[in-house]
């Protein structure tokens, strides 16, 4: 009966976690809208996993497959980021004007 | 003794063995199924670094009552299918196979909550491409929102729609009591796809109902 207990009480974690989450987006924090969303947000989801999916007793060999999909993830965000992140839009010469000036209301 | 040797296949010299294999299998897929969504978490990203406000003032637009009304469920809906996996592994079959249906229901109802979102949204003139209309100054920036909330969406009731079948199929199982066949080692490897799907909407909430609630 343990196993439904612990079950029941993720449960109840998970919907108080939706509550601050819901009521904080009301909040005009800012920056901290976003931030505060999705640490509860990574919160939730190592919940689901750690305990619904059992990463807690799961074997080495599942530990890494956890670990080197959320590592290849970061990764991809990390390399093309950086692109983006450094990358100056500029409008490709041969745009009509009126397809130009769009590109540009799309940037700013 | 006899019905557990008959459950291992011959390439395994053990049940736990065999156990091991099959959910490392379902983790790997898992695997691959992130790399699926996250170019458009990624161009979701972007869209946000890049068009910020524009995605901010799109996302007011999506439905908040239903969007959380859906995440309660879908998180319940988590819920039920572990405590299923739990009743199997107890022996207590009439209560999995009543969980699982808690749960095929659970799903359903997220998604007949997503079609009227769905509608709303065509409504308000809301679907890219087909009559979209937007403030001016943000037009094209919430455009691109709600194209990626449409993908995003649409991908995970696709695979929403997966995992009913999926839960259906061992609940029926269950109830004509072919219990070798729905056994303590494919419930859990089928709860464990459900529960990533509810990790998937765990990360969309936020993105596409949360941002900027408050401001603007």
């Amino acid at each position: 009966m343990g196993d439904y207990k612990r079950q029941l009480l993720i449960w109840f974690c998970l919907m108080v976690l939706l509550a601050a989450t819901f009521s904080s987006a009301w909040l005009e924090l800012g920056f901290w809208n976003t931030f505060v969303n999705f640490a509860i947000a990574a919160i939730k989801a190592a919940l689901v996993v750690i305990f619904f999916m059992h990463l807690r007793r799961g074997s080495r060999a599942i530990r890494v497959a956890a670990f080197i999909a959320l590592f290849m993830i970061s990764l991809l965000f990390v390399i093309s980021g950086s692109d983006y992140a450094t990358r100056q839009v500029q409008s490709a010469p041969w745009q009509a004007p009126q397809q130009l000036s769009s590109a540009i209301t799309v940037q700013r | 003794m006899n019905t557990e040797a008959m459950q291992i296949a011959e390439q395994f010299d053990s049940a736990a063995q065999q156990r091991e294999a099959a959910t490392f299998g379902m983790w790997i897929f898992l695997a691959t199924e992130l790399m699926f969504f996250g170019p458009l978490f990624f161009g979701y990203l972007y869209g946000r670094t890049h068009f910020g406000e524009a995605f901010g003032a799109a996302s007011r637009h999506t439905d908040i009552a239903l969007g959380t009304i859906n995440t309660t469920v879908l998180l319940t809906s988590s819920a039920a299918i572990a405590s299923a996996a739990a009743a199997r592994r107890l022996g207590a079959t009439r209560l999995a196979m009543r969980l699982l249906f808690v749960t095929a229901a659970l799903g359903t109802l997220f998604l007949v909550l997503k079609g009227i979102e769905y509608r709303h949204e065509w409504q308000e003139h809301l679907v890219p491409g087909l009559r979209f209309s937007f403030a001016p100054q943000y037009t094209d920036g919430a455009e691109i929102f709600f194209f990626l909330y449409f993908v995003l969406t649409g991908l995970h009731a696709v695979h929403l729609c997966a995992g009913i079948v999926l839960t259906l199929f061992f609940a029926l199982h269950l109830r004509r009591e072919n219990l070798l066949f729905a056994n303590e080692e494919k419930i859990e490897i089928a709860a464990l796809y459900w529960h990533f799907v509810d990790v998937v909407w765990i990360f969309l909430y936020p993105m596409l109902y949360l941002i900027e609630r408050a401001g603007g």
